[in-house]
């Protein structure tokens, strides 16, 4: 019996050894100088200080060039760099006035501006600034005219291709349809999730998603289980896991949709930047939610957008009042489309379970079948 | 150090009623505000810089003050290799396989001709080699120097080798150059991570590139226009140029790397249809049936999972019919 047990205590243990993770590596942090935490934090308050000037003066100039084209007018500012050909550019200004063009429904005293600026434009030359190279949204009324306008980067060695990523105004287009929104919708959207309106051709979020993140998904045991979880933060794995308030949180929460380098989220809560796009976005479903609020127009209609858009309440009120279905509801069925339920908890799956036990009781039969049978002596 | 007002000035405070928001600052106050900064930045750049300098001295001291490691020089294909004693047999080893397996077909490349590479391999982060100016002859030196708690398998110091030729060879194309612009930043590929991202993407020319329509695979290539080029930048593979490269190379032969650089600014396909010397479409097939030959296996991990849980019904079920106390019955 002793012996037995031993064995049994010896093999859990060579077990638990082989399988468990190693403890956590910890690396021995080379800590900081004083001299470069002191420039860090000179340089940081230069960089904001510094994208905070270029913000409004960016913000200043183009707004003043939206307001003096009138309500319901387009303006566009082409780049100028000497790799960027004449060809491409009118190219670039057909795709914005058509896009422009054919935005239905249009609210007539908007006003769109898509400029591409020199990211050094309007700066102090010689010193860092926040922000730099994003492009930035600016949605605000100057001389009665409200308006929203795109300011996208171009550096001197700019090539013709970047245009051609820049073809739908982006989260424009909802404003040239819908008009300034509600307060606290505006509040949501300046709080990062403009992001949510990157694009309006869903087909370039999946893409840009996929990009992101290439690895296939595994299917569970005999298919019948859901994958283990994705990676990410517990709400947005709670919500993957299709739980409504967690994906309520994951869309609404300003701490998880904020941009996540701590310049950026400085500029867009500080300055006239309503929205800044980043390149690696931190809201919860990265790319994937580019398109996420032109995807609930497409699914609601344009009315059902409108009283959404135009609401004075709270996102998630304003949201079932409009679409007269729970903000989070929506969001796990959304989810659910694009990435597919995965399972949460520590719990076995079913089938796994099952099939474990089937397994176990099969041979316990087919072992007892047999000790039957024999005889001793 | 300075203590700024100026982030508590712009201190919004959104959504709390009633509360009054502090106006934000003009221009002009964040010009000044700037401006009384600059002399404390460039201050603190400097001392941050002095305080680098004297690091540096100092650890070069600390070296200079060890006994001298002497080093030895190896030759594997064109390469030539600086290392401690201990290392310089692995070295010629792994430089020679990687040479052989992923470069062989490359000659007459000034880059690699006239570079040294610095390989160490040891259980501790090494210091770096200290390669004798006068034997290194002013020669660039590329430092592959591991520490065998990150790369702990001759697999992966080929991987690394690897990367530090394909990156040595990319020196030869000019920097601009249409070739150069099209290659980007691409790393040495690898043949399983790009099959995997063209089988993933939803982007037609992907689905026709991988149903045998070779115009499908010079559009994910980025060969067909800058439009194009643009358009599908998220169906490209990122390291897939630098594998329709090396593959042209090895349908070219010998010259191939020579008579690539002469073409450098033309267009990238015609560089390397003149590199590869064959047909625009025989080296799009050959790039295809790589990309299939890659193709990722399809697992549902069934196979595992079911087969574990069997073999351990069966050896308990085994020791279940041994003639023990546990037996049943």
């Amino acid at each position: 019996m002793n012996r037995w047990l031993m064995i049994v205590l010896g093999s859990a243990a060579a077990v638990a050894a082989w399988a468990l993770p190693p403890t956590t590596l910890v690396t021995p942090e080379r800590p900081t100088p004083p001299e470069e935490a002191r420039l860090e934090v000179v340089e940081r308050e230069v960089r904001r200080a510094h994208g905070l000037l270029r913000a409004l003066r960016w913000s200043d100039s183009l707004s003043a060039l939206v307001a003096a084209a009138g309500r319901g007018s387009l303006v566009l500012g082409p780049p100028r760099a000497p790799a960027i050909e004449p060809a491409a550019i009118r190219v670039w200004q057909d795709a914005e006035r058509r896009a422009f063009s054919t935005v239905e429904p249009r609210d007539a005293r908007m006003a769109v501006g898509v400029f591409w600026q020199r990211f050094d434009h309007g700066a102090v030359p010689g010193l860092p600034v926040a922000g730099s190279g994003r492009a930035v949204t600016f949605v605000g009324e100057r001389g009665g005219t409200p308006y929203c306008i795109r300011a996208l980067p171009y550096g001197e060695r700019s090539t013709s291709a970047l245009l051609r990523f820049e073809t739908d105004l982006g989260p424009c287009r909802l404003y040239a349809s819908y008009g300034l929104p509600g307060e606290r919708v505006r509040r949501w959207l300046e709080a990062s999730a403009l992001g949510f309106a990157r694009t309006s051709d869903p087909a370039f979020a999946a893409e840009l998603a996929r990009a992101q993140s290439p690895e296939p998904r595994r299917p569970a045991l005999l298919g019948l289980g859901r994958p283990s979880l994705p990676e990410g933060d517990l709400t947005t794995q709670a919500c993957s896991a299709g739980r409504p308030s967690a994906c309520e949180r994951a869309l609404t929460d300003p701490e998880l949709i904020t941009p996540s380098f701590p310049d950026e989220a400085y500029l867009v809560a500080h300055s006239p930047v309503s929205g800044l796009e980043d390149a690696f976005p931190s809201r919860p479903f990265g790319h994937l939610d580019d398109g996420l609020l032109y995807e609930l127009e497409a699914q609601f209609g344009p009315d059902a957008f409108s009283r959404f858009w135009t609401s004075p309440e709270e996102v998630p009120q304003a949201f079932q009042a409009a679409f007269g279905v729970p903000l989070g509801a929506w969001a796990v069925r959304w989810v659910e489309g694009h990435l597919g339920l995965y399972r949460a908890g520590p719990s076995l799956p079913w089938s796994t379970l099952l099939s474990s036990l089937f397994v176990l009781a099969a041979l316990a039969a087919f072992s007892t079948a047999i000790a039957q049978r024999r005889r001793c002596g | 150090m300075v203590t700024l007002g100026f982030g508590a000035a712009v201190a919004i405070a959104p959504g709390i009623p009633g509360q009054q928001l502090p106006t934000p600052p003009t221009e002009h106050e964040l010009l000044e505000t700037i401006e009384s900064l600059r002399p404390e930045l460039e201050e603190a750049r400097r001392l941050a810089e002095a305080a680098t300098a004297r690091r540096r001295t100092e650890r070069l001291a600390e070296l200079a003050a060890r006994p001298e490691r002497p080093s030895e020089w190896v030759q594997a294909g064109p390469i030539w290799i600086v290392t401690p004693p201990g290392t310089a047999e692995l070295a010629a080893e792994v430089f020679a396989d990687v040479w052989r397996e992923d470069f062989a077909a490359l000659t007459g490349s000034p880059a690699l001709d006239n570079a040294v590479f610095a390989f160490q391999w040891a259980w501790a982060r090494p210091d770096p080699l200290v390669v004798d100016p006068a034997s290194a002859a002013g020669r660039p030196i590329h430092r592959v120097e591991l520490t065998r708690f990150w790369v702990g398998s001759r697999d992966g110091l080929r991987e690394r080798v690897r990367e530090a030729v394909w990156s040595t060879l990319k020196g030869d194309i000019a920097e601009g150059s249409p070739l150069a612009r099209w290659l980007g930043a691409s790393r040495y590929p690898s043949g399983e991570r790009i099959a995997r991202h063209v089988a993933l993407s939803a982007a037609v020319p992907s689905r026709a590139c991988l149903s045998g329509v070779l115009t499908g695979c010079e559009a994910i290539l980025g060969l067909r226009g800058e439009a194009e080029y643009a358009r599908l930048a998220t169906a490209r593979p990122p390291d897939a140029p630098a594998q329709l490269l090396l593959q042209a190379l090895r349908l070219g032969g010998e010259g191939a790397w020579a008579r690539l650089l002469a073409m450098q600014h033309a267009s990238p396909l015609e560089a390397l249809v003149w590199a590869a010397a064959v047909d625009t479409d025989i080296l799009m097939a050959s790039w295809r049936s790589e990309l299939v030959d890659h193709r990722p296996t399809a697992d549902a991990g069934l196979a595992t999972t079911a087969g574990t849980t069997l073999l351990w019904a069966l050896a308990l079920a085994l020791f279940a019919l041994r003639s023990t106390r546990w037996r049943i019955a």
